[in-house]
């Protein structure tokens, strides 16, 4: 590999235990069926999907905030889905999270420099050192002035504002990786557009790099570096951002791409299935209209197929679907 | 007859001492069989208006002006008669209505509910005869009138929702942000269903959005709204364009929202965010509403209000001085 990566996911599953109905063997929820990426230093990677597809679930286990059922997560030199005590402390350090709801993620009672400071608290950095590093925090998030916004209470922001001193905790500890979840969904359209370039802003001044996690393709297309699709906790495929949107090689990309565009009419069928019951061979195959026109070839409901690049896609470029090539 | 015409409508809502114009001045009309959207940011009076229309605005709101749905006054009318007229000639669906379905009933139940209220003498075999047709026309098997809601999907929820909406016939729907809530794929299934059933069973809608592509592909017409007046209003192919038709919106705010939002067949380039917050309602103001947010304002725009005028035609209005040569 040429380029540092932040954290290298590989063949990753989070597996939960699921309901028990009458006279059948307990059910497992496959939330996160074999996934893996890499991302590089100062990379956006974007990964799209509908909900239940098991993205937020890829995040909290790169955050370990849900213990891996398998699967490695390389980071800095240790693994971090098995690692615990004082190494998983410190590698915490490295990667911070920001949700979707900037409402309810800020404690309504804490001021805004007593958000911000927390995790300087937590992670020892001396009491000296913490009032300039708040203040630049907010500096970088753009809440200015900062000597004033500080001592702010959540109430008195507006949502994009919110949104910034989530942001402003992240980046304080200066990490190496910020996992976003659906940051900007809750927000409204006019704020959206200045949490995005103020995300952006952050990686071209402190190198950090995002796992941009949205249901929103025309999003991640224009803040991603590469998208990965997931359905029903798999990458269906990945490649670079204007790639995979000029030259979808995956019937559900093509199909989330139709829907996006809104041009189109045409819907998928049916719901996605339950991660308790992932349909064998293809996961997609039940819903996929290219199975259909092809007059349901069986190797769709044997095999599960794998992400592979093929000659008609750039390097980088990978889907799994048996029939990439006639997908154009 | 038009089914809906709302003329200089205003909402004073009252807190404490306080008084907050929050719908000042709207007049809108919807015939029957036809789409209108209500386009705008929270807080835009998008949702108070779309409350007004069917008597149920919180108590400490008051509306003036009129309301004139199927040429009855709605305004000022008694609950008992605004009970009347809910379901059989107006119905609403709100923002996350599928959570509204009663988790301890099941879903034919509460589709019967409506019905036995405002028809108390339907046949019980006819009423449930009705269910079934109206479970077929949302696109949910009948087969499966005896689940509860945590069966079902929120996509399916909402079709449900849906479904008990129509169920005494009435003229106009009113959906609050239907969509919102669902995921992409869900979101354009509901979408094509309103549309259908708009078109097929010459039902008025009323479609309350701060999402333009869903208004665009479900409305004739929009009307764009700011800060509780309306800034533009004309046919939506017109507006925001469809197909090959080019948008020309006129008003800045519309101009502003459409390119706040990525466009997957335009450039891919982070939006321009909008800078600033839509101004505060409970201090009076002299000129344009947009005028502290406005890239184009003329010193006319700080002194006078602007009025709808004419763009192009009789339908397309914008209220900007900028539009129809008084300023240049």
């Amino acid at each position: 590999m040429t380029v540092e990566s932040v954290v290298e996911v590989s063949d990753l599953k989070v597996y939960f235990p699921g309901r028990r109905s009458s006279g059948q063997a307990k059910s497992l929820v496959r939330a996160v069926d074999g996934v893996s990426f890499a991302i590089a230093k100062g990379e956006i990677l974007a990964l799209v999907g509908e909900s239940g597809c098991g993205k937020s679930t890829i995040a909290a286990a790169i955050m370990r905030l849900v213990a891996p059922t398998a699967g490695r997560i390389a980071s800095g030199g240790v693994d971090l889905a098995t690692v615990n005590g004082s190494a998983l402390r410190r590698a915490r350090r490295r990667f911070q999270m920001i949700f979707q709801d900037p409402f309810g993620s800020l404690d309504p009672r804490q001021t805004v420099y007593e958000t911000v400071v927390e995790p300087l608290v937590i992670h020892g950095v001396p009491a000296e050192e913490r009032r300039t590093r708040v203040l630049q925090a907010l500096e970088f998030a753009q809440l200015l002035p900062p000597e004033r916004l500080a001592q702010r209470y959540p109430h008195e922001l507006s949502g994009g504002q919110r949104q910034r001193v989530a942001i402003a905790a992240a980046v304080v500890l200066r990490p190496d990786l910020v996992v976003a979840d659906e940051p900007v969904s809750m927000l409204d359209v006019s704020a959206r557009a200045g949490i995005l370039s103020l995300m952006v802003d952050l990686r071209d001044r402190l190198g950090i790099s995002y796992l941009f996690i949205t249901h929103d393709l025309s999003v991640a297309w224009v803040l991603a570096d590469r998208i990965a699709v997931v359905y029903l906790g798999r990458i269906v495929e990945i490649g670079s951002a204007a790639d995979l949107v000029a030259a979808p090689r995956h019937p559900y990309t093509q199909a989330l791409l139709e829907v996006t565009r809104g041009d189109g009419h045409r819907t998928l069928p049916g719901e996605t299935p339950s991660a308790a019951a992932i349909p064998p061979g293809c996961r997609f195959h039940p819903r996929c209209p290219k199975y259909r026109l092809l007059n349901e070839p069986s190797q769709c409901r044997e095999v599960d197929p794998v992400l592979t690049e093929t000659a008609t896609t750039l390097v980088g470029h990978q889907a799994a679907c048996h029939f990439v090539e006639e997908n154009p | 007859m038009t089914l809906l015409e709302i003329k200089d409508l205003c909402v004073d809502y009252t807190v404490g001492a306080d008084s907050l114009r929050a719908v000042d001045q709207v007049s809108i009309s919807v015939a029957a069989g036809e789409a209108v959207g209500i386009a705008g940011e929270s807080g835009c009076g998008k949702t108070t208006l779309g409350l007004a229309v069917p008597g149920l605005l919180p108590a400490n709101a008051t509306p003036t002006g009129s309301v004139q749905l199927l040429g009855e006054e709605m305004i000022g009318r008694s609950e008992d008669d605004l009970n009347e007229l809910r379901w059989t000639k107006v119905s609403f669906i709100f923002q996350g209505a599928m959570n509204a379905l009663n988790p301890v009933h099941r879903i034919d139940r509460q589709i019967l509910e409506p019905i036995r209220t405002h028809e108390p003498n339907t046949a019980s075999a006819a009423a449930k005869e009705r269910v079934s047709q109206l479970l077929e026309l949302v696109g949910v098997s009948p087969s499966r009138a005896r689940s509860f809601p945590h069966e079902f999907s929120g996509g399916m929820r909402q079709r449900v929702m849906i479904a008990m909406a129509l169920a005494c016939r009435p003229s106009l729907l009113i959906a609050d942000e239907p969509t919102t809530a669902l995921d992409v794929i869900s979101q354009s299934q509901i979408l094509s269903l309103l549309g259908d059933l708009q078109r097929e069973q010459q039902l008025g809608l009323l479609l309350i959005s701060h999402d333009l592509a869903a208004i665009r592909r479900t409305c004739d017409r929009v009307v764009v709204m700011y800060a509780g007046v309306v800034v533009e209003t004309g046919p939506t192919a017109v507006i925001l364009g469809r197909g090959t038709e080019k948008r020309t919106a006129a008003h800045p705010y519309t101009q502003a929202l459409i390119k706040a939002h990525p466009d997957l067949a335009g450039e891919r380039v982070l939006a321009q965010a909008l800078p600033g917050h839509p101004p505060d309602l409970s201090i009076p103001i002299k000129g344009c509403r947009f005028y502290d947010r406005c890239s184009v304002r003329k010193s006319i725009c700080h002194e006078v209000a602007p009025t709808l005028r004419p763009v192009a035609g009789t339908a397309h209005l914008a209220a900007c001085h900028l539009v129809g040569g008084d300023v240049t």
